[in-house]
């Protein structure tokens, strides 16, 4: 019990956010010019870049390691509040449900509940995700295996979008995207034809896959040879991060809908210029 | 709360410690290689993994070493006569030490040098006859070489004879074709210019593929040494000259960023890199305007072009680009410096080329020095004829 109201403290929240700001000046003074060490993370996942990088340089990864720290007495202290609160809301549900002020303060709920949800996905992302970075892919119609997997990727065929506006010079005759047309087999699982580019990832049992370069980048490029660059992912923390995602939006939606408005015109909410 | 209390105090205090140890000279710290001094002080950590700019070593086992390529891709070292280990395919298998290797770029070959593995190279992609490293000439004359044809468009087939144990490259386009061939790919670039201790520790990178460790850390310490000879002699000049290095091209300019070898070796020299602010991949196109603003206030520039492709004189740099005659390296007095040709063939002399750096942007620090790697250029085109061996006839 004692630990309940330990964790449903508002002084907790207070301390906790005070923390964090302390904690991101000094990840700022880090991550000053040395972004890549900390994008490796992406490639490998957490519990090795713990492992490896942030064992090599504790000096650097300290703050990420803290950051870590906070952001779970964060979302246990949210959770026990938002569980609290929802917990004496429950025992009337029906009435605040109906009532207006009752769907905002659910609302404001849902938000914080969504925010935990994204957190956990994310986790999840970078503790059980794999990751398979800078598969090239060639329009040569040779099929690359993805290294460590079944999956087998084949462009079938590939058109580069140049740059059409007028509006930059520099970028005439250049090439700002490029859609392939993805052969994607899997066994067991069959096959699967879809249109790739930059801003479009394709998603087939599990795995996604991400353009991350393509090339040539323009016509008179030094390197002529065709050919697009992926990441492939399988990231179960996703349905988790879109379920936060919806859940925060509708949480969002709620709070403009039901939010409490003055309604009348009492002599307090008539602006002082119209006052006589 | 007096636990929170108590635990924010912690927390502050060990924040507060931390930032003490931070205030070290502008040459130390951070893992992408700022600590190039530091390191070279002799305060060496046996680990057993090793990040190299975007490049990582880690020993797992005595029969195992697993790297990380530039693309990110990890391969699995492995003694030979060693089992293969589960969870690699075979493409990503190189068992060492490696016996016959095709290299993309100079650079490759240059460590191949330091580590005194030249005699491994049977193919590159510079031709016979754009070559200035006599060791490299000599096996392109005995056939142990061969041209594996432009690195847009390789032979695949040359390749296949050569019959290698790895291909050295910064094209992720050949990985498909190579491993239908069965033969493992390393990608020696990465998205984000190498900074100086990349640049440096690069050698360690390729060292462990050859078994060559020792040669590797003799070399960093080698050229770590003449980095804390150029600091000592620069350190307490009082004149503090803007360096610009890049180049203008028909509808593009392209720049070293800050966090490139070249941006912070400028900066520990005593000097101030114009393009500091600039991050990312070497070759970094910004904007016209920004070119030419930094050039208005840059006191030494080098331009990417080397003689042979038409940074003669700055008075032929101007009329290839009229635009950047405005920048004031360009103007009367003003000092720009052209790579030549034999530079980027050069990478196993960082110790050298460094010092060359250093003694250019303050050759006061460094008197009656003969410059190697790059030409000064004179204002107008040097008269037919005199030109003698400058623009092609070294060899290193």
């Amino acid at each position: 019990m004692l630990l309940f109201r330990f964790f449903t403290s508002l002084h907790l929240s207070v301390v906790l956010f005070l923390l964090l700001v302390v904690d991101l000046l000094f990840g700022w003074y880090c991550l000053e010019g040395n972004t890549s060490f900390y994008q490796m993370m992406n490639r490998t996942g957490l519990v090795e870049w713990l492992l490896t990088f942030g064992r090599s340089d504790p000096f650097h990864t300290s703050w990420f390691v803290v950051l870590l720290v906070l952001l779970f007495f964060l979302a246990i202290n949210t959770l026990c509040c938002t569980g609290e609160k929802l917990t004496r809301l429950a025992k009337n549900f029906h009435a605040t449900l109906q009532r207006k002020s009752g769907r905002f303060t659910l609302s404001v709920h849902l938000m914080h509940l969504a925010m935990v949800v994204l957190l956990a996905g994310y986790l999840l992302s970078y503790i059980f995700g794999e990751v398979n970075s800078s598969v090239a892919v060639g329009d040569s119609g040779m099929t690359t295996v993805v290294p460590g997997t079944q999956l087998r990727l084949r462009v079938e065929k590939m058109e580069m979008i140049p740059y059409s506006g007028k509006g930059i010079p520099a970028f005439e005759g250049r090439r700002i995207d490029a859609e392939a047309l993805l052969h994607i087999s899997l066994k067991g699982y069959g096959e699967k034809v879809q249109k790739i580019s930059m801003n479009r990832p394709v998603f087939f049992h599990g795995w996604s896959l991400f353009m991350q370069t393509f090339n040539p980048k323009s016509e008179g490029s030094m390197s002529k040879n065709i050919y697009i660059v992926l990441d492939v992912r399988r990231d179960p923390g996703i349905p988790l991060t879109f379920c936060g995602m919806t859940a925060f939006v509708l949480g969002v939606l709620g709070y403009l809908c039901f939010r409490p408005r003055k309604t009348g015109t009492n002599e307090n909410s008539i602006p002082l210029h119209h006052k006589k | 709360m007096k636990i929170l209390v108590l635990f924010a105090l912690l927390f502050f205090t060990a924040f507060t410690l931390t930032c003490c140890d931070m205030e070290q000279p502008a040459s130390e710290g951070g893992p992408d290689g700022k600590s190039v001094v530091s390191k070279m002080a002799g305060k060496k950590a046996k680990k057993s993994f090793l990040t190299i700019g975007e490049f990582t070593v880690e020993k797992k086992s005595d029969t195992l070493t697993v790297v990380r390529d530039g693309a990110g891709r990890n391969l699995a070292l492995v003694p030979r006569g060693a089992a293969d280990p589960e969870g690699f395919p075979p493409e990503m298998i190189i068992h060492t030490p490696m016996k016959r290797v095709v290299a993309y770029s100079n650079f490759d070959v240059a460590t191949l040098r330091v580590l005194g593995e030249i005699n491994t190279l049977v193919g590159t992609t510079t031709p016979e006859n754009r070559w200035y490293v006599d060791e490299v000439k000599k096996r392109f004359t005995d056939g142990s070489i061969v041209w594996v044809g432009n690195s847009s468009g390789v032979d695949y087939e040359v390749i296949k004879k050569q019959k290698p144990d790895v291909v050295l490259t910064w094209d992720p386009s050949i990985v498909p074709m190579m491993t239908e061939l069965g033969i493992p790919v390393v990608i020696t670039s990465t998205p984000v210019a190498m900074c100086l201790n990349a640049r440096m520790s690069y050698v360690k990178f390729l060292a462990p593929f050859f078994g060559r460790e020792q040669e590797a850390d003799a070399y960093f310490q080698r050229v770590g040494d003449s980095l804390k000879a150029i600091r000592r002699r620069t350190r307490d000049l009082a004149d503090q000259p803007k360096v610009m290095w890049g180049d203008m091209y028909e509808k593009r300019v392209l720049v070293e960023p800050g966090n490139a070898w070249i941006g912070e070796l400028v900066g520990l020299v005593q000097s101030d890199y114009l393009f500091e602010d600039v991050y990312g991949t070497s070759c970094i196109e910004i904007s016209m305007e920004r070119f030419l603003t930094s050039g208005n206030d840059a006191t030494v520039y080098f331009t990417y072009r080397t003689p042979k492709t038409g940074a003669t004189s700055k008075e032929a740099l101007k009329r290839n680009h009229p635009l950047m005659a405005c920048i004031t390296p360009l103007g009367p007095g003003g000092s720009v410096y052209s790579p030549l040709p034999w530079y980027s063939q050069s990478g196993d002399k960082l110790d050298e080329i460094f010092t060359e750096i250093a003694a250019i942007i303050h050759p006061d620090a460094y008197p009656n020095y003969t410059l190697k790697y790059f030409l000064e250029l004179p204002e107008k085109d040097p008269v037919e004829g005199k030109e003698g061996s400058k623009n092609g006839e070294k060899r290193i």
